[in-house]
């Protein structure tokens, strides 16, 4: 049971800030996620936040909520949040809560 | 934390156990994961890991957050899928469990982070449901193996024969629950036992044959259609193949066992045994409101003949039916009265609603030959029953007492369903008893009027007005305006220039009792008109009331007054059985004057002594019936000395004032209304005074 929950790894340019999440977000690792992106929007608020997703092997039902809240927060502070590489499952747990279209989804597409 | 794992081996597939309790941690889930994770490892069910990782962290997230417990997670994993049960320790219903939101309700920015949990759970799993134990209460799902369904969506039961025959068979029931299914009983004190009962039943079997849901309907048959008795888990969806077991219950109730599983392996059997359970419980329900309705007519008729049995008055009985009625027996209620030419008339009516009773009375003036008012003929004349359309929906009763067309009762239906058979019934009844209390009424109503005209005819409706001789008489009849009493007076004029006063007094009441009073007086005037002497008019007077009085005696006291010497008034009088009369002398002085004869009627011959009296000018004799000295108070009776103590202050007043001043002492003497007539004669010497 010993693994990393959840690590985020922060690259920052002039126009975006890209997240690399690795692990799985629930409950215990959501709030941590949530954290870590206000703190970029609080910081100076770059155009575009990118979350790659390729590293997330689970998302359950809160994760995708904090996705939500924190797609919306992005656009309040006139940035724009953006999910990349995301899997195939967590790509039907989000039709299926119909929460596909609350996010910006960037799958296969080089975003440097 | 506490961990079990096991293998066990039934019906030839090894099975992959594990079994842990888990504190109320935020880490929880991702430790129920690692669990499942390495179950499906050890039973190669790989192909399952999205989305058994995923319902298992929303059940135990659900967990973690709504009870606040801790929780035990069970995980069973064989050759063709995989069960997990999460189960917590908190009380109370499961929270958000029948939900089943529409795609249309998924606004997504106001759906809070958490509620979807079940959404997915209900989504993903082949199967899924809830267990209540004493301590806890927990969810399960149960994801089968795809490699049937190489298609990725839920797999549909009732697509996927092959699949079907495998998940719907369920788990084997074990002899205990087998036990339990046949010894769970209704609570005796319960407020709805049977509901209980039917959700606890409900509950078991779902559990038993993994069922998602159940419901038990009942349909009492009192129009209001079926109600669920008992629900179980989520709602089913549509299209989906459900179990349905009616339950065998007698007319008017239905009832119905629905399981959302497949019928088949062990499903019907269990399903057939609980319907089975629930019908006699049902059936006994049925006896049970059955009985208490009966009950509950038999007194509410009880109480409505009570009513109608005391009320004499014929407006008040009209009144008085549709307040019986209405609402119990329907949502309005008229009565029409036939007059004396057959004509109806409406006597009374009333809706259960304010608000709708001037659309009732305009519905019962319309006429015509669909109306409202032509049905009414029709139930008059036919005796029968007849049914009402719309608007005014309900159906007439006809009134019938002794013979006699009396009118109708017409009676709306309820609100929500029309009369069954047991309500007509009692309408009928209602109506027979209505119409009973109408006749009496009425028959009272009649003998009233009958009594106060033979009373009418029996006094002298004016005293004569006679130089020197001051007459007056009060007279006060019973309580009760429809008993005629046997008290009369008389003043006569004799041929020789007398007057005759009569103050007697019949025994009994009724007519009988007036018939023979106005013979008495008959035969009085006739006798003494032939200036036959007192005596002797007595004597005849006694024999004829004793050929044809029927038994009934009359008291007199009869006086012939004329004019004496000296301004004086000489008075001969005669008492036959009569109290003898007060002579009230101008000086203040009161006593009892004559002496007591025989009463006329009783023997064959009678002595009647007479007593001479002279009145000086301003002496007063006062005659009265035993309705004033008979006057009670509780044990007490008024009496002859209280009625001359009464009369001595009232020396030198004219006759009027001391009538009318012992008519109200002896009337105040007793809060009660007399129970026999009164009468009060007094004549007084009025010469130079």
């Amino acid at each position: 049971m010993e693994r990393p929950e959840l690590s985020i790894a922060i690259q920052r340019t002039t126009d975006e800030a890209v997240l690399n999440l690795a692990g799985e977000i629930d409950m215990l690792t959501a709030a941590r996620l949530s954290s870590t992106v206000n703190e970029v929007l609080a910081a100076d608020a770059p155009p575009r936040i990118v979350l790659d997703m390729s590293g997330v092997t689970f998302c359950d039902s809160q994760g995708l909520g904090t996705l939500v809240v924190l797609s919306r927060k992005a656009s309040h502070a006139q940035s724009l949040l953006l999910l990349t590489n995301v899997g195939d499952f967590l790509l039907r747990v989000l039709d299926i809560t119909g929460l596909r279209s609350a996010l910006m989804i960037r799958n296969g597409q080089a975003t440097g | 934390m506490s961990t079990e794992a096991s293998r066990g081996s039934i019906g030839g597939t090894q099975e992959h156990v594990r079994h842990v309790r888990l504190p109320a941690d935020r880490r929880t889930p991702a430790t129920a994961r690692a669990i499942v994770r390495a179950v499906l490892a050890e039973a190669g069910l790989d192909e399952l890991l999205n989305e058994a990782l995923l319902l298992t962290t929303e059940l135990s997230t659900n967990a973690v957050v709504h009870a606040g417990t801790e929780l035990d997670i069970e995980v069973v994993a064989d050759a063709t899928g995989l069960t997990v049960t999460v189960t917590d320790f908190a009380a109370g219903p499961i929270e958000n469990v029948p939900s089943r939101p529409s795609s249309d309700e998924a606004e997504i920015t106001e759906v809070s982070e958490r509620g979807r949990g079940l959404l997915l759970v209900d989504h993903f799993a082949s199967r899924w449901g809830t267990t209540h134990q004493p301590t806890g209460k927990g969810v399960w799902f149960r994801l089968d193996r795809k490699s049937a369904a190489p298609d990725e969506a839920r797999p549909e039961r009732v697509q996927l024969p092959d699949e079907l025959a495998k998940t719907a068979s369920g788990p084997i029931p074990s002899a205990g629950a087998l036990t339990t299914l046949m010894h769970v009983a209704p609570e005796p004190y319960a407020d709805d036992a049977l509901a209980d009962f039917a959700a606890e039943l409900l509950g078991r079997v779902a559990d038993m044959i993994g069922a998602s849901g159940g419901i038990v309907r009942l349909d009492r048959g009192d129009g209001n259609g079926p109600q669920v008795l008992a629900r179980y888990g989520r709602p089913p969806r549509p299209h989906e193949e459900l179990l349905r077991v009616p339950i065998a219950v007698n007319h008017p109730y239905s009832a119905e066992l629905e399981l959302d599983a497949a019928p088949s392996g062990y499903a019907e059997p269990l399903a057939a045994l609980v319907a089975e359970r629930l019908s006699l419980h049902v059936e006994n329900d049925r006896l049970r409101r059955a009985d208490l309705r009966r009950r509950s007519w038999l007194t509410f008729l009880a109480e409505a003949s009570e009513l109608l049995a005391q009320s004499l008055d014929v407006e008040l009985t009209m009144a008085l039916i549709p307040q019986l009625v209405v609402p119990r027996l329907g949502q309005w209620c008229a009565v029409h009265t036939t007059d004396e030419w057959g004509r109806l008339q409406l006597a009374a009516a009333t809706h259960a609603d304010e608000s709708a009773l001037p659309e009732l009375h305009a519905v019962l003036k319309e006429t015509g030959p669909e109306s409202m008012v032509a049905r009414l003929r029709e139930a008059s004349r036919t005796g029968t029953h007849v049914p009402l359309g719309a608007p005014m929906e309900g159906f007439a009763v006809p009134l019938v007492a002794r013979g006699q067309r009396l009118g109708t009762l017409a009676v709306g239906r309820h609100q929500r369903h029309r009369h069954d058979p047991d309500e007509m019934s009692i309408l009928e009844d209602v109506a027979r008893r209505a119409a009973l209390a109408i006749d009496n009424a009425r028959i009272h109503d009649e003998r009233r009027r009958v009594a106060h005209t033979l009373q009418q005819s029996l006094l002298p409706p004016v005293l004569p007005v006679v130089e020197g001789i001051d007459f007056a008489a009060e007279y006060v009849p019973t309580g009760d305006a429809a008993e005629v009493g046997g008290d009369f007076y008389d003043v006569v004029a004799l041929p020789d220039g007398r007057w005759l006063v009569v103050v007697g007094d019949v025994s009994g009441k009724g007519v009988q009792a007036a018939a023979v009073t106005g013979l008495v007086r008959d035969v009085i005037r006739v006798l003494v008109g032939d200036g036959k002497p007192l005596p002797e008019v007595l004597g005849r007077l006694n024999d004829t009331l004793v050929e044809r009085g029927g038994g009934r005696y009359c008291t007199l006291a009869f006086a012939a007054v004329g004019r004496g010497r000296a301004d004086r008034l000489d008075v001969e009088l005669h008492l036959a059985g009569h109290d003898r009369p007060v002579l009230v002398g101008a000086d203040g002085n009161a006593r009892f004057v004559g002496s007591g004869g025989t009463a006329l009627g009783l023997l064959d011959s009678i002595s009647s002594p007479a007593a001479q009296l002279s009145l000086r000018p301003g002496d007063a004799l006062i005659f009265y019936t035993d309705g004033v000295t008979e006057r009670r108070r509780g044990r007490e009776l008024f009496g002859t000395d209280r009625l001359r103590d009464a009369a001595a202050p009232l020396a030198r007043y004219s006759a009027d004032v001391v009538a009318a001043r012992l008519r109200a002492t002896t009337l105040g003497f007793s809060p009660e209304p007399p129970r026999d007539d009164i009468a009060i004669l007094v004549l007084r010497n009025d010469a130079n005074f």
